[in-house]
């Protein structure tokens, strides 16, 4: 189906949930330090908003309109610390490293902002490609977010330093303020910018 | 459509009901899996204190378990400073591995790295300061004086990735290598500086032996480290001068 296609391009570029619906802001400055924070956080949000768009959206004709935002949080909540635990159990090193933060995903508003708007609307296929595509949207800008900060903050790739050691000697010194959260910010902003510019982040 | 409250109510109870089977059951499951985890870890840590941190950055868990039985021996330490062999002992210091808390009545676990002839090299302990956003933990791990620092290592703690976490990072715990806990006899801790140690002094012993660089945009987990060099070692001073008096 072409459709599929399409409800992910849209969901991760014309209305990036980043870039056009300025949701997960709080996430993007706090793991985007280096890439591999940025990646793994991508990951367990991908898996996170999948299950509970199905889920929810499976549920939805049962879900009790005055309490559906309290249930919606709970499957969410269940979803959430399931992957923390099976994040600390298997990829223990990784789990530390991201900390406090994949428990936050909790309060991410991209997760409770897909199920209200797309899946308690929507049937549970339609509701898992919208998941994908909205958590590769917010995925692909944490990596370059991620990048541009490790790259001109630390001088590293994944890790790896590329900043050649001449180039410090010569008097080359790593941003500080990339470090910072305000440097997110300050990416975030160009990012919004040169996507709108290219038809993205609903410039059209 | 409108539902009833019996509806409602009903619903809440039975989702929740599900909610609370799927987490117990999953925690259930991975218990072991996890408790092994953090045990491997602070073995791992402990490792690095004493400075087996090149072989340790490559080992797989086995290899981590191994080295770790054949060079350390899990000792305690009694109130007097002495070290403590009495029943069921033993056992504390592996129970600070799996995290269960610190009985400071009962005894001070005490991890002391033999070489193969049987000659104490170092001794690690446990640490704990308190950083920007909840407490670290980590070894630190001294010569048999009790001042020389070998190494430190964090194994817990919540401070900003990138950041504050950097505490874990090797450029920032090598530094604290050969460093001294002591100043002309007194406990003095080493101080992590704001900023690169180069800038702050031009004294050389200030430089050589009690300052590090600090991080950059992490100075309250910088302060944080700079205290708990200075607080955690009291403990274990008196097993340390009991030691040189016996020697």
């Amino acid at each position: 189906m072409g459709s599929i296609s399409k409800q992910i391009k849209e969901a991760s570029w014309q209305s990036n949930p980043i870039a056009y619906q300025v949701l997960g802001i709080c996430s993007a400055l706090a793991v985007t330090v280096d890439i591999k924070n940025a990646l793994i956080m991508s990951g367990a949000v991908l898996v996170v908003l999948s299950g509970s768009n199905m889920t929810i959206s499976l549920l939805r004709n049962l879900i009790p309109h005055r309490i559906r935002i309290i249930v919606q949080l709970a499957i969410v909540s269940t979803l959430v610390i399931l992957v923390d635990q099976i994040l600390s159990a298997f990829m223990y090193q990784q789990a530390k490293g991201l900390s406090v933060f994949i428990g936050l995903i909790i309060t991410n508003c991209i997760i409770l902002g897909r199920a209200e708007a797309f899946a308690m609307a929507n049937g549970p296929l339609a509701s898992l490609w919208d998941a994908i595509g909205n958590a590769l949207g917010y995925g692909w800008v944490l990596v370059v977010i991620g990048f541009v900060r490790e790259l001109f903050g630390s001088g590293t790739v994944f890790g790896f330093t590329v900043i050649p050691e001449f180039a410090y000697r010569a008097g080359y010194v790593n941003n500080g303020l990339m470090v910072l959260a305000p440097a997110a910010f300050i990416i975030l902003g160009l990012i919004i910018w040169v996507s709108k510019e290219l038809g993205g982040a609903s410039g059209e | 459509m409108k539902q009833s409250n019996g509806y409602i109510i009903g619903f809440a109870v039975v989702t929740c009901v599900i909610c609370s089977l799927l987490l117990s059951g999953a925690a259930e499951a991975l218990r072991e899996r996890q408790d092994q985890n953090k045990v491997l870890d602070r073995q791992r840590n402990i490792l690095k204190a004493v400075g087996f941190a090149e072989e340790v950055s490559t080992a797989d868990d086995a290899k981590v378990a191994s080295l770790y039985q054949s060079n350390i021996e899990e000792l305690v330490v009694d109130r007097s400073g002495m070290i403590d062999s009495s029943k069921g002992m033993s056992s504390m210091s592996a129970g600070v591995l799996k995290g269960e808390k610190l009985d400071l009545n009962v005894g001070l676990p005490l991890y002391k790295k033999v070489n193969a002839k049987g000659e104490t090299q170092a001794y690690a302990y446990p640490v704990v300061g308190k950083g920007l956003w909840g407490s670290l933990y980590g070894f630190l791990a001294v010569k048999p004086d009790g001042d020389e620092i070998v190494g430190i290592s964090f194994y817990k703690h919540k401070e900003t990735p990138g950041l504050g976490a950097n505490i874990e990072a090797e450029w920032f715990t090598n530094n604290f290598i050969g460093k001294r806990l002591h100043k002309d006899g007194m406990l003095q801790g080493v101080e992590v500086v704001k900023g690169k140690v180069a800038d702050k002094t031009a004294a050389a012993e200030l430089k050589d032996y009690y300052m590090v660089d600090g991080m950059s945009g992490a100075t309250i987990t910088g302060n944080g480290v700079t205290k708990m060099t200075k607080v955690a070692p009291q403990r274990y001073e008196k097993f340390f001068k009991a030691q040189k008096g016996g020697a």
